[in-house]
């Protein structure tokens, strides 16, 4: 028996394997950065076989990103200059730097406390109904990660991607009216041997990557190399690594400050529409996804414009998924865009 | 490993090695064997290596608020505040975590626990709690399966480092083992400066990858045994032998059961049972050769990498057959068959001898739809709707609270449970005639008109099952699963030729459905046969009692309550076939000749086709 506890009381999953120390993987650290870099992308969703560290990417993302301002003890991550106002803390605000919240959302969750719910204890104690803010309210701004997302009940998921898609979180339930904003990156990993996830689903989320374990022997040897070497000793094993983090979260800082002035050419915006159009992808959204993806990925790099190799770079991510498929057809989508790429960017 | 070992130190000392190991660094065991006197040996081995530790058994229907715990109705109501209930896991924080029949734990119960032992704490979001705790366990699976049942699920047993075989060996009084509780707690110390080369991490990885484990989890599971067991030899560097020994008991046994249900891959089987001392013999070797230079080692790397490839590829370049048949299937195949036969078959369980059991409410009191809440006690898997609580105690707080001191007054009657509606889930089982006969008819056609019946059950995500029977026998060719994919790579795998033991053949398809029954999900058969049956249930020719047989069989199908589905793909459909479907109590469907020409036509015009139809 114990008492109830507000969450972050020290047992957090302790130190976090290092971004840049992940061997590998080259398309999913892309894809969690370029979301990194513009929000609006709208989510990333990593599948792959086991243990090929798909949680250990997402966790490592949570250590790297920069931190944000918000208004001394909100609930709801609100920015400092434009409160929403729901809690007193707001209302006279103070600002602080807090590290940017990726929240995991447990596997067992239940919908009371990831949309927010009555808070309990002053319902009990004092017969007061009080909205107690859930998981989505501590992802604001941040990311919202759900591992084994196919496990995950139908309803929750519904929930999530709605709220992502429309950035606020209304809850009418037991005779509460919030409405509060709810503007998270959703990342989802999950390992379709474990149970197919939803077509519908799938192409809500802006990008999707296949994390695969390593062939070759030589990368095998490093990942396992690193990884003994971080679970003897993650302290020295994170400090060998400090720089490259410090490096690569001041190029995610610039690359954020930059994503405005980036250019997308009538240019660019044709061949990504050519691109979708010979895929037959449904519906704007992968177009969006593309030419998002393209101008976070010139913005990383310090370009000035979007050019084909960014759109080629991001195709298979950003339209792998929404690809009209056969469910059982064996050829993956992703030589599908491939071969599309190679027919529309030959010359 | 089969039951011939009897009296046999050797398994058993691997055992004991292994019950050290994991007392020295507890990196997780999966224990297979039958519940009996070796294991409850064993078990209690490694209690008396881990003494004072807290020892904690999970039974395999345990849900999430077991394992996380959640809110402590009884204490909260009477303290007049929040308070939690600590769930095994966490309370076994630093101790050990026994998972009994670990197979039949639902897939929620393997997510969480898998969390667990990848983060070492539990976090809990439920009933409007929010805590975080840490929890490192040890964790023991205990396998129970036997034959056909699934074994612990790949997330779990990926994760749990150890495995330990006791299927047929037996622990006699007279098998000396002493447990050496001093040596471990000597290791436990040493533990930390045990060192591993880097030679010795690259022959660890090449052996994984010889042994086709794809996951990097089982290295540094071995990597964490052969340190331990270095430990457990008062050294501080880990030699030959002790890399020899992870490699038994972290790898190969895995390698073993990856190569068990892979029979249907061609070559393979050769592989799968060699003698069991060669098969301890040449990860010795491979480790010796890998520790002995880095470049030999890359060298046998690539074979194995190359051969991981090529073992692929046949998948990808299945008969071109394909197209024509599927649209030819299609032209036949009326939509939305299997939700019409899911409803006959609710409608004849409704009717039938099984009335008034409901076989699909079973895991209804969980997950589903949201259904409101009714009053009721909270337990055995029905959760406490929390505010229903509330505000049914709302009206009479002020009768209740005279001189009390401001707290609610909740009282039994109020207490409000949640109802859910869930959809049954629901298995479809196919049933392929693959004989001889069968075969030169329209196998492939018949495989066309599954892919369809499979894109269905793909949209309604069902799971589905394979049975292929020809020669003298029906066998799973693929157990429940919920990747269609691996439904249509079985398939392109699919032997024919032979005999036609539909008897046998339907027996299966009972057993298997009545397993699919026991795991709380509805069964569908899907049989698709020429209706030829010559083999009887012992396995001998004859064409009149293979027929008896298979309708003794179907009737007693028709007596368990499956709905089922006849698809003759006889060219000329024989009246047995329907007789059949009838015995069973299943709808009955003939595919109706195609030739060459006519699949031709179809494939070529959609209008031609449309007339087809």
């Amino acid at each position: 028996m114990m008492t109830t506890q507000k969450p972050a009381d020290g047992h957090g999953p302790g130190p976090v394997f290092p971004f840049s120390a992940i061997v590998g993987q080259d398309e999913a650290k892309l894809a969690l950065l370029l979301a990194a870099v513009d929000s609006s992308i709208g989510g990333v969703l990593v599948l792959g076989d086991r243990g090929t560290g798909k949680s250990t990417a997402v966790r490592a993302l949570a250590g790297l990103l920069p931190s944000m301002r918000v208004a001394a003890g909100c609930a709801y991550n609100c920015a400092p200059d434009a409160p929403v106002g729901l809690c007193d803390k707001c209302n006279a605000p103070k600002a602080r730097r807090v590290p940017v919240p990726v929240v995991d959302l447990p596997l067992g969750a239940t919908e009371d406390r990831v949309v927010g719910a009555l808070d309990l204890e002053r319902a009990l104690v004092h017969g007061e109904k009080v909205f107690e803010p859930g998981l989505l309210a501590r992802a604001h701004r941040g990311f919202l990660y759900i591992d084994e997302v196919n496990l995950l009940e139908d309803h929750l998921v519904d929930l999530l991607l709605d709220v992502a898609a429309s950035g606020a979180n209304v809850v009418e339930r037991e005779g509460l009216s919030v409405r509060h904003p709810a503007r998270f990156v959703l990342v989802g990993s999950g390992n379709p041997e474990e149970g197919e996830l939803r077509p519908q689903l799938l192409d809500r989320f802006g990008l999707a990557v296949e994390v695969n374990s390593p062939r070759d022997l030589a990368t095998r040897v490093e990942v396992v190399r690193r990884r003994d070497a971080f679970d003897r000793d993650p302290e020295t094993f994170t400090r060998r690594y400090r720089r490259a983090e410090g490096r690569l979260r001041r190029q995610l800082e610039r690359a954020t400050e930059r994503l405005g002035a980036v250019a997308v050419d009538d240019a660019a915006l044709e061949d990504a529409a050519n691109l979708c159009m010979a895929l037959g992808t449904d519906g704007l959204r992968g177009e969006l996804t593309l030419v998002r993806a393209a101008r976070a990925l010139a913005a990383f790099e310090g370009e000035d414009a979007v050019g084909k190799a960014h759109l080629a770079r991001v195709a298979p991510m950003a339209l792998r998924h929404r690809l009209r498929r056969n469910p059982l057809d064996e050829v993956g989508s992703t030589t599908r865009v491939e071969r599309a790429l190679a027919e529309q960017f030959a010359s | 490993m089969t039951a011939a070992h009897g009296y046999d130190p050797g398994p058993w000392q691997l055992a004991v090695q292994a019950a050290h190991l994991f007392a020295v660094d507890p990196c997780g065991v999966v224990l297979c064997a039958q519940p009996g006197a070796t294991r409850a040996a064993w078990l209690a081995l490694v209690s008396d290596l881990m003494p004072g530790v807290p020892w904690r058994r999970v039974p395999a229907h345990v849900d999430a608020t077991g394992l996380l715990g959640g809110l402590d109705l009884a204490a909260t109501l009477a303290a007049g505040r929040p308070l939690a209930t600590t769930g095994v896991l966490a309370a076994s924080d630093g101790g050990v975590v026994e998972l009994a029949m670990a197979e039949r734990l639902g897939a929620t119960a393997v997510g969480i626990i898998a969390a667990v032992l990848d983060d070492a704490v539990i976090a809990l979001e439920r009933d409007g709690l929010a805590i975080r705790r840490a929890a490192r366990c040890a964790v023991i699976a205990l396998d129970e399966s036997a034959g056909d049942d699934a074994p612990v699920a790949p997330a779990l047993a990926d994760r749990l480092g150890l495995r330990v075989v006791l299927d047929g060996v037996r622990v006699t009084p007279d098998i000396a083992f002493t447990p050496d509780r001093a040596a471990v707690s000597r290791a436990r110390a040493l533990l930390a400066e045990v060192a591993v080369s880097d030679a010795q991490l690259t022959a660890l990885t090449e052996v994984a990858a010889e042994l086709r484990l794809s996951s990097l989890r089982p290295v540094l599971a071995a990597l964490r045994v052969a340190r331990a067991a270095a430990a457990l030899d008062g050294m501080t560097r880990v030699d030959e032998m002790h890399l020899a020994l992870a490699v038994s008991l972290v790898m190969l046994p895995r390698a073993r059961q990856q190569l068990a249900p892979a029979g249907d891959q061609h070559g393979e089987e050769d592989a799968g049972q060699p003698d069991q001392r060669g098969d301890l013999e040449r990860p010795d070797e491979a480790a010796h050769d890998g520790a002995a230079t880095a470049d030999e080692a890359g060298a046998a790397g690539s074979p194995a990498a190359s051969g991981e490839t090529s073992g692929s590829t046949p998948a990808q370049d299945a008969p071109p057959a394909g197209d024509s048949e599927l649209d030819a299937a299609a032209a036949c195949l009326p939509p939305g068959l299997l939700e019409h036969l899911a409803r006959l078959g609710a409608a004849q369980r409704a009717g039938g001898r099984r009335a008034g059991r409901a076989t699909g409410a079973v895991r209804a009191a969980t997950r589903g739809r949201p259904l409101g809440s009714r009053p009721g006690r909270p337990g055995s898997g029905v959760r406490l709707d929390l505010v229903a609580t509330l505000r049914a105690a709302a009206p009479w707080q002020r009768l209740r609270a005279r001189g009390a001191s401001g707290r609610v007054a909740v009282r039994q009657e109020d207490l409000r449970v949640r109802r859910f509606k869930a959809r049954a889930e629901m298995t479809t089982v196919f049933v392929i005639d693959a004989s001889g006969s069968s075969a030169a008819h329209r196998l492939a056609e018949a495989k066309g008109a599954i892919e369809l019946l499979l894109a269905e059950c793909y949209v309604r995500r069902d799971r589905v099952a394979v049975i292929t029977f020809r020669g003298a026998s029906a066998e799973v060719l693929l157990a429940p699963t919920r990747s269609l994919v691996r439904a249509k790579r079985a398939l392109a795998h699919m032997p024919a030729g032979g005999g036609t033991p539909l008897a046998a053949a339907l027996e299966a398809s009972r057993a298997l459905a009545e397993r699919v029954a026991s795991e709380g999900s509805r069964a569908q058969i899907v049989l698709l046969t020429d209706g030829r049956p010559n083999v009887n249930l012992a396995g001998c020719g004859g064409g009149d009692a293979a027929m008896r047989d298979a309708l003794v069989v179907a009737r007693g199908l028709r007596a368990d309550g499956h709905a089922a589905l006849v698809i003759d793909v006889a060219p000329r459909p024989r009246p047995f076939t329907a007789e059949c479907a009838a015995v069973m109590g299943a709808a009955y469907l003939a595919l109706p000749r195609a030739d060459a020409a006519t699949i031709a036509a179809a494939a070529s015009t959609p209008a031609q086709r449309s007339q087809l139809a």
